[in-house]
């Protein structure tokens, strides 16, 4: 502790030299640095704005770096959402397709199948059966005494005496047997029965021991003469002198037919009538009366010379074959009544009295009976006029193969078969039952339906594939981008969820584009989609647009920055102030000045 | 957020990119949203930048009123550094305002420039004196 008092002069000369000694210093080392200034302690204010500026570039040159990324992420969303849009425009586009195609289609008809059973050009034909009529019906005289053949002595133990006759007319000539012991007389049975064979054009055989002479051929005609003896026709029994037999006379003989009935035969509009008897013009065989129906007109008729079944058929398909008289008709096999190729004939399909229903929906149900009656049908004409009738629908036979074709008029309506019996349906190519309509859906909407689902699913992939750097702007990521060193400006971008289900599109199920309100529905989702695309392209817009200035101010900052700390020096007031009027100048001689002015007249300050 | 601006008649002030005048009285107006204002004391025209400073003004407030103030920063820049180079001490009121036009605050940019001329005055008049 010294207590050294210095005057002020010495304390003064101490201060110079401690300046100067410092000033030496000072000039020593800017002499070897060539840098005005080099520590914080020539000019601390200067040096550490240099440094701070320094190390200011280094924070935003960082800064810069993430607000790139922002912008490329920013630009990742916009491409995204462009995308997005375009497919949503293709999703409304198949939309609407789909609604300009027609809907779904209903039929409800049954057709006949052409394997109809009724043939309706068929011939009306009746084939008689079960007759047993013989042609050469042999006439034949029956005595009935049941004892004549075994009689071995007529004259001695019957009431025939010697030299009684028989006499027989054999076509019209007499032939006399007579009875007696002498030769070429008839005493026994067997004599009897030879004597008689021995006639030319009968025959005798006993029956039970009953005698019958029959003729040899139908044509022979055997009379029991008058001029036999009585004793002999109450012998051989049963028959009275006169009894007459015609072997020509067949179809009465058979008591196929009694003199003077008919049988009538009607073709379309043309009547044919057969009168049986032994007159003239009348019938009495069968080949008489196979000779008669071959006359027949609007078809042909024949009789069965084995059996005497008629077979009646008619020539034109529209005839239908009546058959009647008075004879008994089944003995020709054959019975009264009509015949058409629809019923009754031969290869008719269906029945008098069969029936076959039709109804539409609930509408009054169609009953078609078939027959002869009034209001029934038994041609393909009447067929026709009462399909024609049946309520909420149409229905035809056709004229060719006779199958029946029935159509709804609301094709909502099913249609139901139904038959009296079994094989009336099938008749005109029909099965019973209930016939739905049937509701195709449209290909072409089917398609557009697939094509828009997959645009959906498309849209979804977009939306995943949107994000940069792990950021995805489109799957409601958010996204901060920082302006300065401190956070303390920055601007938050708010992410939105663009992927179908994001968008308010809903995929639609199988069909759905069938229907057109579901394609409303679909085409109004696609609408508010748009318009959110729209907006939010439009926000991001502006998003990047703030990002990007920010940017590029960032960019020529941190240059200017640099360049300023390299070259910052210190120069004092006066020669500041003298740079800047020097600079004032400078800058009205440059074009500076033009282009501040230039520039302020395209703004709104031109107004002023 | 909104700012609220008196106008006496007469005077004038640019909202967004219209000049609106006070034609009559007195008035007060409540003003929304994010379109740049400024008011009739707050513009400096063309003629009125002579110095360098002036001109910084200037350009700052043709950014703040711009729809896209990029255009203007290539003209910004060669202008500060002009001013930093003549004038170092310049710096810290050049970062401040270029601290504002960062944050996208424009208007207090402005105010920051305006400040910057005010130095300058300083520096010129001391020049001019010795």
């Amino acid at each position: 502790m010294s207590d050294i008092t210095l005057s002020s002069a010495v304390r003064n000369n101490l201060l110079s030299l401690q300046n100067t000694a410092d000033l030496l210093g000072k000039t020593q080392e800017r002499l070897a640095t060539g840098k005005k200034v080099n520590s914080a302690l020539d000019d601390p204010t200067a040096f550490f704005t240099a440094a701070s500026l320094q190390s200011r570039s280094g924070d935003l040159n960082r800064l810069l770096d993430s607000v790139g990324l922002a912008v490329q992420t920013l630009e990742a969303a916009d491409a995204g959402i462009k995308a997005i849009t375009d497919l949503v425009d293709s999703a409304e586009a198949a939309a609407r397709q789909a609604l300009q195609a027609s809907g779904p289609q209903t039929t409800s008809s049954v057709t006949g199948s052409a394997s109809a059973t009724y043939n309706p050009g068929a011939f009306a034909a009746v084939a008689g059966t079960g007759a047993s009529l013989t042609a050469d019906a042999v006439g034949s005289l029956t005595f009935t005494a049941t004892d004549i053949g075994n009689e071995d002595n007529f004259v001695t133990d019957t009431t025939i005496s010697e030299d009684d006759v028989l006499v027989l007319t054999i076509n019209g000539q007499d032939q006399t047997i007579t009875f007696g012991t002498d030769t070429g007389e008839v005493n026994t049975g067997a004599a009897l029965e030879t004597a008689i064979d021995n006639l030319a054009g009968v025959e005798a055989s006993y029956t039970g021991n009953a005698l019958t002479i029959s003729g040899e051929t139908a044509d022979d005609t055997i009379v029991l003469a008058t001029a036999t003896t009585d004793a002999v026709t109450t012998e051989l029994g049963g028959l009275s002198e006169g009894a007459t037999e015609q072997g020509r006379v067949n179809l009465l003989s058979q008591s196929a037919v009694t003199q003077g009935q008919t049988l009538s035969i009607t073709i379309g509009a043309t009547n044919k009538s057969i009168t049986f008897g032994t007159g003239a013009n009348e019938v009495s065989t069968l080949a008489e009366l196979n000779t008669e129906l071959g006359t027949l007109v609007n078809g042909s008729a024949s009789v069965n010379a084995t059996n005497g079944n008629i077979s009646v058929s008619a020539a034109n398909a529209t005839d239908t074959i009546t058959l009647g008289g008075s004879a008994t008709l089944s003995n020709f096999g054959i019975a009264a009544g009509e015949f058409s190729n629809l019923i009754g004939g031969t290869g008719a399909p269906v029945s008098q009295n069969d029936t076959l229903t039709l109804q539409v929906g609930s509408n009054t149900a169609l009953t078609v009976t078939f027959g002869t009656g009034a209001n029934e049908v038994n041609t393909i004409a009447e067929l026709n006029a009462a399909l024609g009738s049946l309520a909420g629908g149409t229905a035809s036979a056709d004229t060719t193969t006779g199958a029946i074709s029935i159509s709804a008029t609301d094709t909502a309506d099913g249609i139901t078969v139904s038959e009296s019996t079994s094989g009336v349906a099938t008749a005109f190519g029909l099965t019973t039952g209930d016939f739905a309509s049937v509701t195709t859906n449209s290909t072409e909407r089917a398609a557009r339906e697939a094509e828009f689902n997959d645009l959906l699913t498309q849209i979804d992939q977009l939306a995943r594939d949107a994000s940069f750097n792990g950021n995805n702007l489109l799957q409601s990521d958010n996204l901060t981008v920082i302006f300065n060193e401190d956070a303390s400006s920055s601007l938050k971008i708010t992410g939105v969820d663009f992927d179908s289900g994001g968008l308010g599109i809903t995929a639609v199920a199988t069909n759905a584009f069938q229907t057109d309100t579901n394609i409303d529905t679909a085409l109004s989702q696609l609408d508010t989609a748009t318009t959110s695309l729209r907006s939010q392209a439009s926000t991001f817009g502006s998003n990047l647009s703030v990002v990007e200035t920010r940017q590029q101010f960032t960019k020529e900052l941190t240059n200017v920055l640099e360049t300023g700390a390299a070259g910052l020096t210190l120069a004092d007031t006066n020669e500041e102030g003298a740079n800047m009027l020097a600079l004032q100048t400078r800058q009205q001689l440059s074009t500076v000045a033009l282009s501040l002015a230039s520039q302020n007249d395209q703004s709104v300050l031109r107004l002023f | 957020m909104a700012l609220m601006v008196e106008i006496k008649p007469g005077e004038r002030i640019i909202v967004g990119e219209s000049l609106i005048t006070n034609d009559g009285n007195r008035a007060r107006l409540q003003i929304e949203g994010d379109a740049p204002i400024l008011r009739e004391k707050d513009v400096m025209r063309p003629e009125e930048a002579d110095t360098p400073c002036r001109r910084i003004y200037l350009v700052v407030q043709l950014m703040y009123l711009s729809s896209d103030p990029r255009q203007h920063f290539d003209l910004y820049f060669d202008l500060i550094r002009d001013v930093q180079q003549a004038a170092p001490s310049t710096l810290r009121r050049i970062d401040r305002i270029n601290n504002q036009i960062l944050t996208g605050s424009f208007y207090k940019a402005l105010k920051e420039a305006k400040s910057l001329i005010d130095y300058e005055k300083e520096l010129m008049d001391h020049a001019a004196r010795s």
